[in-house]
């Protein structure tokens, strides 16, 4: 089986890259396949500020926290469950997990799923509490409910070409546009954004695209 | 729209896509330099992309993690609403005091009520977006990676990028585990 290159949490101030298992279409802590999934070969994957948050010590990440939210990749192996995606698909994975069947789900509020995370509601890749899902700042990441939560890109060349953009759909583009819409930005409004980094930057080339005046 | 910040080369990044800018290291009141843009010291909405670990204002101002929700209630006009996807936590074993160790921050709730404000705060439900948003990608409407300067690096070059990211580097890190991006 191929190996599987991951960043990994050290203590404070430092993380390094770990030869981790190949993923599995399986739920380690259920006991059972996970034929909803299917395993990306992961083509972009940023760093984030949360991240930051871990790995400043400013979590209970625990040693050995594999980490990694934001991903973008090509398919390459789909469970036996999954309908529409297709090896081969370029898509970008949400940093929320969400199963798409429990009520919030089906409310739209897939940040908080009931069905992802023991601990809580609400589930990320990599993320110390966040339901232990693998990290995708790797080689290759399982992505559960395959068909709910990956967005395909419409054309292969096309996404390559503009991946640099694409790959900050899974977390910062829409955060920082979801903080202008719920803020109420919109056409001629007056916007502070307190913060210049990617989420902050996210936010105003948002605010931008709303048609803000300010 | 006006982006406040205490790092001048996120600043200076934030500059060259045509966002006005306010410095928060200097000592002039941040309603102030708001009237000074926009002609009153007042905006229709306020986005707090900070989060728990924010420092005051001022050089060498320390942590204070309340700061930019009570800096962003205090600009926001009456009855408007104030957007919270900066992170705020439930436990934080680096807190600087007792209460925040458990995300419980001094914020000024009583004049956040008494401006009739809203709050949106939790993780972005990221679906609700993600469709249009690569639509205005596709279509040219939209400079993203420019306007985060997006960086590739390797997936082995890792440990770098986290240190420089840390250390306030005006970039946004792009791991590129096989090499596939041009
Ligand atoms: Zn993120
Ligand atoms: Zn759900």
């Amino acid at each position: 089986m191929a190996g599987n290159k991951c960043v990994v949490y050290v203590e404070p101030g430092k993380v390094k890259i770990e030869s981790i298992a190949y993923p599995k279409l399986e739920l380690k802590e259920q006991h059972r396949k996970c034929e909803h999934g299917v395993i990306l070969r992961v083509i972009a994957t940023n760093i984030c500020g949360s991240d930051q948050h871990m790995v400043r010590g400013r979590t209970t990440a625990p040693q050995g926290q594999t980490l990694g939210h934001e991903i973008t990749g090509e398919v390459i192996e789909t469970g036996r469950d999954v309908e529409f995606i297709k090896v081969g698909d370029i898509v970008s994975v949400p940093f929320n997990i969400a199963c798409g069947r429990c009520r919030m789900c089906k409310t739209g509020n897939t940040g908080v799923c009931l069905n992802v995370n023991p601990a809580r509601p609400g589930a990320a890749y990599g993320y110390v509490d966040m339901g232990g899902w693998v990290g995708g700042q790797a080689e290759y990441v399982m992505v559960p409910y395959a068909d709910w939560n990956l967005l395909k890109f419409p054309d292969k060349a096309q996404a390559m070409e503009k991946i640099k953009d694409l790959t900050m759909l899974s977390d910062i583009f829409p955060t920082g546009y979801h903080g202008a819409i719920s803020a109420g930005v919109t056409t001629g409004s007056t916007v502070y954004v307190a913060g210049a980094g990617p989420v902050g930057l996210a936010c105003a080339a948002s605010c931008q695209l709303l048609g803000r005046r300010w | 729209m006006i982006v406040g910040d205490i790092n001048p080369e996120r600043l200076a990044q934030a500059k060259s896509f045509g966002c006005e800018t306010v410095d928060l290291r200097t000592k002039a009141e941040l309603p102030d330099m708001i009237a000074q843009i926009v002609g009153e010291p007042v905006v229709d909405a306020a986005i707090d992309c900070v989060g728990f670990e924010a420092h005051g204002h001022g050089k060498g101002a320390g942590e204070a993690p309340a700061t930019v929700l009570n800096d962003v209630m205090s600009i926001t006009r009456v009855a408007g609403r104030v957007g919270i996807p900066g992170l705020y936590v439930t436990g934080d074993p680096g807190g600087v005091d007792e209460s925040a160790k458990v995300g419980r921050l001094g914020v000024n709730l009583g004049l956040g009520w008494a401006k009739s404000l809203s709050f949106t705060t939790g993780q972005t439900p990221v679906m609700r977006y993600h469709r249009q948003l690569m639509m205005a990608i596709l279509n040219d409407k939209v400079q993203i990676a420019k306007a985060v300067n997006a960086t590739v690096i390797p997936l082995d070059k890792a440990p770098q990028g986290y240190q420089d990211f840390d250390k306030g580097a005006a970039k946004k890190f792009i791991l590129d585990p096989h090499g596939l991006i041009k």
